[in-house]
């Protein structure tokens, strides 16, 4: 039996590399929350002993759910692209699978982020603590639903800036992928000065007249996602596959 | 028709200003077993990564299968380059890069994986990184071969794997390619173990072809001298002799540049006349004046 020539893969290679991606995020993401979990516990413990609880503990973890994906997915960027390629795979499929689990894995934190602040408000109403997130970030705290929208977004940026600053160190080498961070990673403290309506650099609340600043915000941050999405779809199809020792 | 074909011409490739492949042309047929061999540095590694689409090309042409293959799904789909690097996922389990693999690879065959598996005495719990040299080798070799692809390219993928592995190979590899015919390139330093697998044969030096043809028709061009010392001495004075040996009284000298009258002299004085070792035509077109070493890194 000779080797049939024209056959193409018959699942769909965006969608085998997407859920391959987001399977190992969200296998990283349950570490993550669990520990996060543990922690904050044992951080409230601690507070009812020396003090009181005033405010919710889980609300800081936001900070770690930011840059615990960000650090993932460039460290999968740099070790995937020649297993895909390998595979026998384009690195459009690899582009436009990897930005589909970064969506996804944006969207699995800031579920967990929020579900988890619930739990803790729900505990915090029982045992009657006072809960409220802290005070400078006014945007995101308005209410639940605003939360989510806006950590959502926060975590889409972070997650495309993590697979741009990996793509930048394999195409541009050490010096050049450093000296790119500005336009890498910066973005992510964009993003977060964006949501920050009366603090940082960026007062959203001004732009447009004032009006609807989460809405502002909300297009400011999906235009930059937009942008570092092309650069990294960009960068990836041009991208060699290194010769690496397994 | 089974397997790629590989058109190539007027190739190049750089690295900065290192100059990989300079203007190469060459032709792989499909179905047929091909040999690439060089020394190091030759340009072998370059040369299959342009055609497994691994990096681009600087200038000329790559057809595969009649098409270019960069971002060519159906052209990568059925192309598998397998480096001596490895390119799997080396924090995964071995049999998890197989199902892996399964669900990408349209040819792939789990049962030819799973029973290489076995013959390499490979435990599919392991993960690549925990492997020796010898061990990430068969793996290699067990993810180009399952793979069936009708453009399967072999990187000195049996480096570290020892005598009874890479004889377990070599059969593998032809009683596979003979019941699943398809394109195969091997590239490898040993020529001798390799060269009665081959049936093509493209020997690139410095980043250019030196020559490319059938192996029958590159083993005609010498011939190997058998005999008393002395009357193989005197038969060979003029000629190239590229190889000799010894042993008591008997020598046996290889020749290059076979010539008409060979046959009848050779049978007058006694002599014995056979074919020419692959290994030994090899080292003779890329022989190097001392000092001529090529700069060039291993690429």
């Amino acid at each position: 039996m000779s080797i049939d020539t024209a056959r193409l893969p018959a699942r769909s290679s965006v969608r085998a590399t997407a859920s391959w991606l987001l399977g190992m995020n969200v296998y990283l993401a349950a570490w993550f929350w669990g520990m996060a979990i543990v922690v904050v516990t044992a951080a409230i413990v601690v507070i009812t002993v020396v003090g009181e609880v005033n405010m919710s503990i889980m609300a800081f973890a936001r900070q770690g759910a930011v840059w615990f994906p960000f650090s993932v997915l460039i460290a999968i960027t740099a070790a995937y692209l020649p297993v895909h390629v390998a595979a026998g795979l384009t690195r459009r499929s690899l582009a436009l699978g990897s930005l589909v689990a970064a969506l996804g894995t944006a969207l699995a934190y800031s579920a967990a982020y929020c579900g988890l602040l619930l739990v803790e408000r729900a505990v915090f109403g029982a045992l009657d603590w006072q809960w409220r997130i802290f005070d400078d970030v006014p945007l995101a705290s308005t209410d639940m639903a605003t939360m989510l929208v806006s950590t959502v977004l926060l975590l889409v940026v972070a997650d495309v800036s993590g697979l741009l600053v990996g793509i930048s160190y394999q195409r541009l080498g050490g010096w050049w992928g450093t000296l790119a961070l500005p336009l890498t990673a910066g973005p992510v403290v964009l993003a977060f000065a964006i949501f920050e309506v009366d603090a940082g650099p960026f007062s959203t609340s001004e732009w447009f007249g004032g009006a609807r600043p989460l809405l502002v915000a909300s297009l400011a941050t999906l235009l930059i996602a937009g942008a570092m999405a092309f650069a990294f779809d960009r960068l990836t199809r041009g991208a060699s596959v290194p010769n690496r020792t397994a | 028709m089974s397997g790629f074909g590989v058109e190539v011409r007027d190739l190049t490739a750089r690295y900065d200003t290192t100059v990989a492949l300079d203007a190469v042309s060459f032709t792989i047929r499909p179905g047929v077993i091909t040999g690439l061999l060089g020394r190091n540095g030759s340009g072998k590694t370059t040369a299959l990564s342009v055609l497994a689409a691994f990096r681009r090309r600087t200038s000329g042409t790559v057809l595969v299968d009649g098409e270019d293959p960069w971002e060519n799904e159906r052209v990568l789909a059925g192309t598998c380059l397998v480096r001596e690097s490895g390119d799997v996922a080396i924090d995964q389990s071995l049999t998890r890069t197989l199902d892996f693999l399964g669900d990408r690879r349209p040819t792939f065959s789990r049962e030819l994986a799973d029973s290489l598996m076995d013959r390499f005495e490979l435990d599919p719990h392991t993960k690549p990184n925990k492997l020796s040299r010898g061990k990430r080798s068969a793996f290699g070799v067990v993810v180009g071969l399952a793979s069936r692809t009708p453009l399967t390219l072999l990187d000195e993928v049996h480096l570290g794997m020892d005598a009874p592995s890479r004889y377990a190979f070599y059969d593998v590899l032809l009683a596979d390619w003979l019941e699943h015919p398809r394109t195969i390139v091997l590239s490898s330093h040993l020529i001798g173990e390799v060269e009665r697998l081959l049936e093509d044969v493209v020997v690139l030096d410095r980043g250019t072809v030196l020559t490319a043809s059938d192996a029958e028709t590159l083993r005609g061009g010498g011939v190997t001298v058998t005999g008393p010392a002395d009357v193989v001495a005197e038969f060979v004075a003029d000629r190239n002799v590229v190889a000799r040996q010894q042993l008591g009284r008997t020598a046996q000298a290889t020749l290059v540049g076979a010539r008409a009258d060979d046959v009848d002299r050779a049978r007058q004085v006694g002599l014995e006349l056979g074919p020419v070792a692959l290994q030994d035509l090899f080292v003779h077109l890329t022989d190097r004046p001392a000092g001529a070493q090529s700069t060039e890194e291993s690429r």
